[in-house]
Parts: structure tokens; sequence; C-alpha cells
């Protein structure tokens, strides 16, 4: 059975002592595959929500819950890596179970060398495989593994993670995640330390990927050709909007415009970006 | 692109702007008037350690221009700003500073704000009456034209979001005015209301802006030309903004356009 939403949120609200209350009564559900961009000022609450939806924060009130089946991954502003491996190690980490079938079918294979081996019981087990690897896309997982590397600009595989500068931490982090490919996929601010092109490449393997993304960023093409949800937050509470970030400056251009009488500074500036957006080519990113 | 030819223009509109509320969320002052030379570059070579960073590289920069420069890290982009202001030297080639040249550059070095300043303090070194590209400026409406309205003006620089920081940063660096900016990332951190007023500023600028960016929106909005250090030690200076740099990009390599690779440098061979 298809579950309707793979995240739902009732009546979340957050709250640290004495006085801060950093999400206040969010009700959210996510469908799966839905991807959704998260914006809102510093200290809006972005990466406290995120925090909730990846397990990793239960002071909450309220309910927030992942639907039984699905699994989660969160890339966070700073993420830990295992210090005793070295690079491609850790990004092995993330492949762990695909890369355990792999070494499974080559054991399985090397059993009919054995003379007395039962062929009918290795076949069974080749078959059992083989459907496991082909239905997780692991045929050509090394190939994936160097193409993610390579256009994240990893360091070099076998350097070890603990000389690496917070950048390449990060990039290293967010390679691992995405091989991993959890069911709700949620990346704090995961375009800080890519430069242009790696980011255009991140773009066009979320556009392509299966799964649920929430992703906090301020990557503007990102909202405007991933995302089919922005979430707003703004001191705590939680805006959603139905649409890319181009739509999402349309709406909100006009309720600044019914909100303020006079058309203030920031509405003339998102003014002037709309204006932009709009005689744009439709295909500036292909 | 408009404001490559209309530089006269712009240096007006920016002067009558000056010190009034302006319009604009974050103002950059503009430094005197930018002749037409501004700055040269003639076959430079640089190397690093045994890497060669920058082959053979020549462009000139126009007046009104803003160039975005794109890369990997540590393929040598700030190595080149440190060049153009002369703290470094190319290994060869030349580079020509035009005579009404001022520069203004912006490192990343925000970590080397005082936190327990307030915000006033940090960007106006405690003087109300500042000089700012040649003109007389009160303290309050400078930093004021950063965004820093009232109150804002009198938190310690240690309570700061980093996009603010980013702010006082910029603000504190062009202070003293300047008609060829050197901005080193200054979209790190921002979100997306402050990138808005900082692209806004940008084409309001009266001068040369040279920045150091990894956001596309950001760069396909202001700027004029491309410098894309595209590995192999080559730098390309590409007329367009940086959606146009990747549809000629696109051409040149086909699909294999799409997927970055790790960079790769040439020998340095002395």
């Amino acid at each position: 059975m298809a579950a309707q939403y793979i995240y739902s949120m009732h009546k979340l609200t957050r709250f640290y002592p004495p006085d801060r209350e950093v999400l206040k009564d969010i009700s959210l559900s996510f469908y799966p595959g839905a991807k959704i961009g998260v914006l809102g000022a510093n200290g809006a609450g972005k990466s406290s929500l995120l925090k909730v939806m990846a397990g990793k924060d239960d002071g909450f009130t309220g309910e927030a819950r992942l639907t039984p089946g699905f699994n989660v991954g969160m890339l966070e502003q700073e993420p830990h890596l295992d210090e005793s491996k070295n690079v491609k190690d850790n990004v092995m980490d993330g492949v762990a179970e695909v890369a355990g079938l792999l070494t499974a079918y080559d054991a399985c294979l090397a059993r009919y060398a054995d003379p007395d081996a039962d062929y009918e019981k290795i076949g069974e087990e080749q078959a059992r495989l083989e459907a496991e690897i082909s239905a997780k896309g692991a045929n050509d997982l090394d190939r994936k593994i160097e193409i993610a590397m390579d256009a994240l600009r990893l360091p070099p595989g076998d350097a070890e993670v603990t000389n690496l500068s917070g950048g390449e931490k990060r990039r290293v982090a967010l390679c691992r995640l995405l091989l991993s490919a959890p069911d709700l996929l949620l990346l704090d601010e995961p375009t800080n330390h890519l430069d242009a092109e790696s980011v255009a490449w991140l773009e066009r393997f979320l556009r392509d990927y299966a799964g649920t993304i929430v992703a906090i960023t301020h990557d503007r093409y990102f909202l405007d050709n991933v995302a089919g949800w922005i979430l707003e937050l703004d001191r705590g509470r939680g805006i959603p909007f139905e649409g890319n970030y181009s739509g999402w400056l349309e709406q909100k251009s006009a309720r600044l415009a019914q909100e303020e009488k006079q058309a203030s500074n920031r509405q003339r500036a998102l003014n002037q970006e709309l204006e932009w957006v709009r005689m744009s080519p439709k295909a500036r990113q292909s | 692109m408009a404001r490559l030819a209309a530089y006269d223009k712009l240096l007006e509109e920016s002067k009558q702007a000056e010190g009034r509320d302006a319009k604009l969320q974050i103002f950059i002052p503009s430094g005197d008037r930018l002749g037409d030379q501004v700055i040269g570059v003639e076959g430079l070579n640089k190397g690093f350690g045994e890497k060669l960073l920058i082959e053979d590289l020549s462009f000139s920069l126009p007046k009104a221009g803003i160039v975005g420069i794109i890369g990997p890290n540590g393929a040598g982009k700030t190595t080149l700003f440190k060049m153009l202001t002369g703290q470094e030297q190319p290994d060869a080639g030349s580079i020509t500073v035009g005579s009404t040249v001022q520069l203004a550059y912006v490192d990343q070095s925000r970590d080397s704000l005082d936190d327990t300043k307030t915000v006033y303090e940090e960007i106006t070194g405690g003087k109300d009456d500042l000089v700012v590209g040649g003109r007389e400026i009160h303290g309050r409406a400078y930093v004021a034209s950063f965004n820093f309205t009232g109150s804002d003006q009198q938190k310690a620089v240690g309570v700061l979001s980093g996009g603010e920081r980013n702010r006082v940063h910029l603000a504190k660096l062009l202070k003293e005015g300047g008609n060829v900016l050197l901005l080193d990332e200054p979209t790190n951190d921002l979100d997306v209301d402050t990138l808005r007023a900082l692209e806004e500023a940008l084409e309001a600028y009266a001068g040369c802006a040279v920045v150091i960016s990894h956001d596309r929106w950001f760069l396909d909005r202001i700027a004029t030309h491309m410098l894309a250090f595209e590995g192999d030690s080559q730098v390309r200076w590409f007329e367009g903004n940086f959606s146009e740099y990747e549809a000629f990009r696109k051409k040149e390599l086909g699909a294999e356009a799409d997927q970055p690779h790790r960079i790769a440098y040439k020998k340095l061979s002395r």
C-alpha cells in the first residue's frame, strides 16, 4: 500500500527555555517524492525543523513522525565523518548495503567452482541476488560512485579525512549521503562549498532523485528548477507555497503589496528581481 | 548588456543617491571617475608549488563591467585577486593598472571582525564624519546604507548572523570607496533577501566589479563577463553571464559539460 504521506507533523512546537520558541505550531504533511525548498532568514527555525525531521531532536511538543517503512538521511551544516577511514571508505559507508549485495554476488558465483556444489541452489541464489541488485540500481555502482566523487570534486579517495578542510568534509558527507539514497533526503545548505558547476550537477542529480527532498538553500536555480514547493519559515511559523521560486516571488510580492500600503524598499527589491525573472528566457537552464 | 555603455549615467545616478535615504537596501559608494584604461592583463602565467595555476591569461576589464569569476576551490581565483592588488606577482606576463583606478578589495576574512564592537563602531571606526569616495557622509547614514537601521547599528558584531557579518565586512572595506571592486565570495552565507539586495547594489554601482561567486542566479543577474577557471591551467575570458557561458561550454564539450571533474593542473616547468 502506498503511503499518502512520507512525513507528517501536527502542531509541532520547539521551545528552548527560557523564552526561545524556534518552531511555532507547525502542521504540515509531506507527499512522497515532493521536492521542497526551505527559505527564511537566519534564526527563522530552518535547521531546527530539519533536525526534528531527521529524528535528531526529540525535544519538541506536538507530533512529528516519519511514516514507518521509510528511511531518512540528513546533511548537516557540520557533518561527521568516520576519522578512522579514508575519503573513499567514508563514501562507501553510504552504499554499504548495496556493496554488500555485490560482494555476496561475487561469493555466490565463486561457489560454482566447487565440484560438489549444488548448482540448482546456487542458481536460485544467483537469480535472487541479481534481481535485488537490479532493483537497487547497483549494477554500475562503481561508476556512479566515481561520477559523484568527481562531480563534487572530492579529495583523492585515499586521502585521510582528518586533514580535510571544512568544505572538503562537507563534500565527502554530501557524496556519501546522496549515494545512500534515503527515501527522505534532508539537506541543510547543500551548495555551500560547492562551485557553480558542481552546483549545476547537484541540481540535475536532485531533479532526477526518486525520493522526497527537503532542502534549506539560497540557491535560487535549485528553488526555481527543482522545487515543487517552497516552505517559508518566518519567526518559527511555516508558510507553505506550492510552486517554484518565481511563483513564490510573485505571490510574496502580491502579499507584501497588500500588507504594506506604500511600497517598501524590500518590496521594490522583490519587484526588481521579478522583472528580471520575467524578462529572462524560460529556458535559462536546460 | 546595457550597463556596459552606460557608465556616465550610472555614475551620475550614483552620485545623486549618495547620502540620501536611498532606495537601495545596500548602497555601494562609487569612487572617482574611471578612465577608459581600467586593468589590462597580458600573457599572465602563475604557478603555485609544482602546479601551474594560470597559463597565458589575457583580458581587459571594461569600466562598467561586472565580471564573475568561477572555478573549483583551489583553482587560483584568490591568487588572481592578489596579483591584481599587487600582493603577489605574476611569474610571466604583465598587469597594467590605469592611472584613475582606485581598487577596493573585499577579501574573505570575515573572521577578522571585532565581536565586541557594535556594528556602528566596527564599520565607521567610531567616526561620525566619514569621507567615502571623496565625499562627506555621516557615519549613521553610511551604516544605514548597508541596511543596518536604528537599533541594529548598536548590536554587537558577535551576535550577528552570517549574512549580517558579511554586510558589516562589506561596509567596513568599501568605506574607502573605489571605482574598481574586487569581491571574494560575497555571496557565501547570504540569505535570499540579502543576495537580492547585493545584486541591486552592484547593478547600481558606478564602476567595475570583479566578483568571485558560486551563485549562478547572482551571476546571471549581474555579470557582463565571466572569467572561468576550466582546469588544465586554462582560464577563459567570456563575454556574457553564467548561463550563456554554460550554453557555450555545452556547445564546445557536448554532454561532457554536464559532468564536472576534479580540477587538474599542468605541471610547472621552471
